[in-house]
């Protein structure tokens, strides 16, 4: 019954993105949401179930829920859950332009990730697999708030004179100038190539019979990933290095990269990775897709290397994930 | 202007905070300041109702959270006159929601106590990007002190 459930679940948060697509206009899409990418959970990227391997060096969300289904072919299909969230929640603020570019530390912390994520273990369907995982962006050129220039274009779109005769004022909200601002500001930051790096670190580990007390929780992996990123015009070009080390386990690294796009009204892309463990590449098609305002899903069809005894054995694993973006 | 809506609009206007300003001082400076690196920018006029504007500007905040502007109206043309303002704020981060804007009027480097404060606060601050900004409407009236 549980698997149906799961099962249904998949199915939806495939479907229901895809028929949501056709009604919303690319464009608009593309100068919102996707002005804001949302970077992969690092509570899911310790656990190794991220849509995306290859993870983005973007700066992070103020608070970002993720619900997982994954599905490995001839295999259980693995429900999860993470929340990611960044310190700004907790009430962090800057004086003024200034300060938040100049105080590097504070900025970083502003723009960090702290994660929570937990899948069902497939081996013990009563345990279940937690990570923890932390990200810091220690660059991101994308950032608008760093770039004087377009900051200059944006307020010059917020002045509005006041009429005597308050009943002649414009009273709606939207300020159409700051619309074609902001496509001007962002149009001139990507006229050059723009870089951006993250680096992030976690555990992964198991707790019994999915009850938390301190014999039951039992930490298996730890991990260390970098993200580049390199936002040309119209795409964007990813590059990462993981490593996963454990008492129990032998050191696995991964190098890959991948390719990215914000055009045609989805974040879409293709990507490869080479598993230096199992000797063997390994790819996987993605993307993001806007159900509404806050809410988009991010399905990920991949190829990828799993241990089966003394032998990797390749598998299709096919991973959708909801995210509810709270700060879009 | 009809003699209707020029009663509306002193009905208005007597809504206003009064900032006291002195007769023998200084050009009147005006302030406004925003924090948490917020973006915003704002149209002034000085006006007496039913008339042609005295005096209009604009205010855009730089990079250290402020911008100032000096008023060259005179003082004693200033007085009983109003100031209006809109300001349009908005946010570059989502990690930025939460904000306060500030006008501060300033004559001879002292701040123009005012019977209002003029003070905002905003704990859900659109995103730039959305192009719908936080706006802020106000205005006061210039009165001598006697």
């Amino acid at each position: 019954m549980k698997t149906f459930i799961y099962f249904i679940f998949l199915i939806l948060t495939i479907c229901v993105p895809l028929t949501g697509y056709t009604q919303i206009d690319s464009a608009e899409y593309e100068e919102t949401i996707l002005s804001y990418n949302v970077p992969e959970s690092p509570g899911f990227t310790v656990l190794g179930v991220n849509p995306n391997k290859v993870v983005s060096g973007i700066n992070a969300k103020p608070l970002v829920i993720n619900v997982l289904g994954q599905l490995v072919f001839n295999d259980k299909l693995t429900p999860g859950f993470a929340m990611d969230f960044s310190p700004s929640i907790f009430g962090m603020s800057f004086n003024n332009r200034n300060d938040y570019r100049k105080d590097d530390f504070k900025r970083i912390l502003f723009n960090s990730s702290i994660s929570v994520a937990a899948i069902k273990d497939k081996k013990d369907t009563n345990s279940t697999k937690f990570g923890l995982g932390f990200r810091i962006t220690l660059l991101d050129e994308t950032d608008l708030l760093m770039n004087e220039e377009a900051c200059e274009i944006i307020q010059n779109s917020l002045v509005e004179y006041p009429s005597q005769d308050e009943t002649k004022e414009d009273d709606t909200q939207e300020l159409p100038a700051l619309k074609k601002a902001y496509k001007d500001a962002r149009s001139i930051l990507l006229s050059k190539t723009r870089h951006s790096l993250s680096v992030g670190y976690g555990v992964e580990g198991i707790i019994k019979n999915s009850i938390i007390n301190k014999d039951s929780i039992i930490a298996n992996s730890h991990s260390i990933w970098v993200g580049g990123q390199s936002t040309f015009k119209d795409f964007r070009l990813l590059y990462t290095y993981q490593a996963r080390f454990g008492t129990k386990l032998t050191p696995e690294n991964l190098l890959g990269m991948a390719i990215k796009t914000n055009k045609y009204g989805m974040n879409a892309g293709c990507e490869l990775l080479y598993n230096f463990k199992a000797q063997k590449f390994e790819g996987a098609l993605s993307s993001e897709i806007r159900i509404v305002n806050n809410l988009s899903a991010v399905i990920g069809l991949s190829i990828v290397s799993e241990k089966n005894i003394d032998e990797y054995i390749t598998k299709l694993n096919l991973v959708s994930n909801i995210r509810y973006n709270i700060g879009n | 202007m009809r003699e209707g809506d020029f009663i509306k609009l002193n009905i208005i206007v007597m809504s206003y905070p009064i900032c006291f300003i002195n007769s023998a001082g200084g050009r009147i400076m005006v302030q406004l300041k925003v924090n948490n690196a917020l973006l915003a920018g704002g149209g002034f006029i000085v006006f007496e109702v039913g008339k042609p504007n005295i005096d209009k500007w604009e205010m855009e905040i730089k990079p250290n959270g402020k911008d100032e502007h000096t008023i060259d109206t005179a003082i004693d043309i200033l007085d009983g006159k109003i100031i209006k303002w809109i300001i349009n704020v908005c946010s570059l981060s989502q990690n930025i929601t939460k904000g306060i804007a500030e006008i501060k009027i300033f004559q001879d480097n002292k701040n123009c106590l005012t019977t209002e404060p003029l003070y905002w606060e905003e704990s859900k601050i659109p995103l730039c990007s959305t192009a719908k900004p936080w706006k802020i409407k106000g205005g006061l009236i210039f009165n001598l002190k006697s």
